[in-house]
């Protein structure tokens, strides 16, 4: 299974050695992080999610985390409820068509003074 | 306009509709005929919740172009539908949480026309109390 913790962190570590080189990252966001992650994680399973990406806005910061999936069913009460924790960590959601549905969750950078 | 015409599937265009299409519901949800001694009245908490999903789903499509689409609703099931057809939507994530968290059923499909349609169904509209 993809871990998304995985994905984010060298998604992350990229920007950091990149653009946000010499920035220093909040400890807090990326523990934060890794709570989503698992959220994420557990939601990606339950979706039958067939990728998952992780893209930074390389002038924000902003990260976005997108889990395709082929139909999404809330009919299990799990899934709204994962659903709606998962989203509550992020400040947007977007749903859009590709790849089947797209779920794109956006949070703030990890970054010192990333907006 | 009659929500509760099974061949309604318009959007609502303004609050003014939706108003009279709550108003409509209301007024024509009162048990069956014959039947006078049940008398079904609408939970105006559940509809308050679904009024708050629909007009959030209706700001959201004057912002992208999305399409809403509300389902008559159905006292068989005591259920109504709302759908919405985009390509892209964007939600604050307090909004979508609260979305999801008052709907019974949602799913999410993707079309041939490369869209998506998010439907949300709700129960529990109308209360039955003996008369």
């Amino acid at each position: 299974m993809i871990d998304c913790y995985d994905i984010v962190q060298t998604a992350i570590e990229d920007a950091s050695n990149g653009v946000f080189k010499g920035v220093r990252k909040r400890k807090d966001a990326m523990r934060f992080m890794r709570t989503f992650c698992t959220a994420v994680n557990t939601l990606s399973e339950r979706l039958n999610s067939s990728s998952l990406n992780v893209e930074i806005n390389m002038s924000t910061g902003a990260i976005t985390v997108t889990m395709n999936c082929p139909y999404v069913d809330m009919s299990d009460v799990f899934v709204p409820a994962r659903f709606v924790f998962t989203a509550s960590l992020a400040s947007h959601v977007r749903l859009s068509a590709a790849n089947g549905v797209a779920i794109s969750f956006i949070l703030p950078g990890v970054w010192e003074n990333a907006i | 306009m009659n929500i509760l015409d099974p061949e309604f599937q318009g959007p609502f265009n303004s609050e003014e509709e939706l108003e009279a299409a709550m108003d409509a519901l209301v007024i024509t949800s009162h048990g069956p005929p014959g039947n006078e001694a049940v008398a079904s009245v609408v939970d105006e908490n559940r509809f308050s919740q679904v009024e708050f999903v629909v007009r959030t789903l209706g700001f959201l499509s004057r912002e992208s172009g999305a399409e809403v689409i509300y389902e008559a609703h159905n006292p068989t099931y005591d259920a109504c539908t709302v759908k919405i057809e985009t390509n892209d939507l964007l939600f604050r994530s307090s909004w979508i949480s609260r979305c999801v968290s008052l709907a019974d059923l949602i799913t999410i499909q993707p079309t041939l026309n490369n869209t998506i349609v998010v439907s949300m169904v709700f129960y529990g509209l109308v209360r039955r109390t003996s008369v």
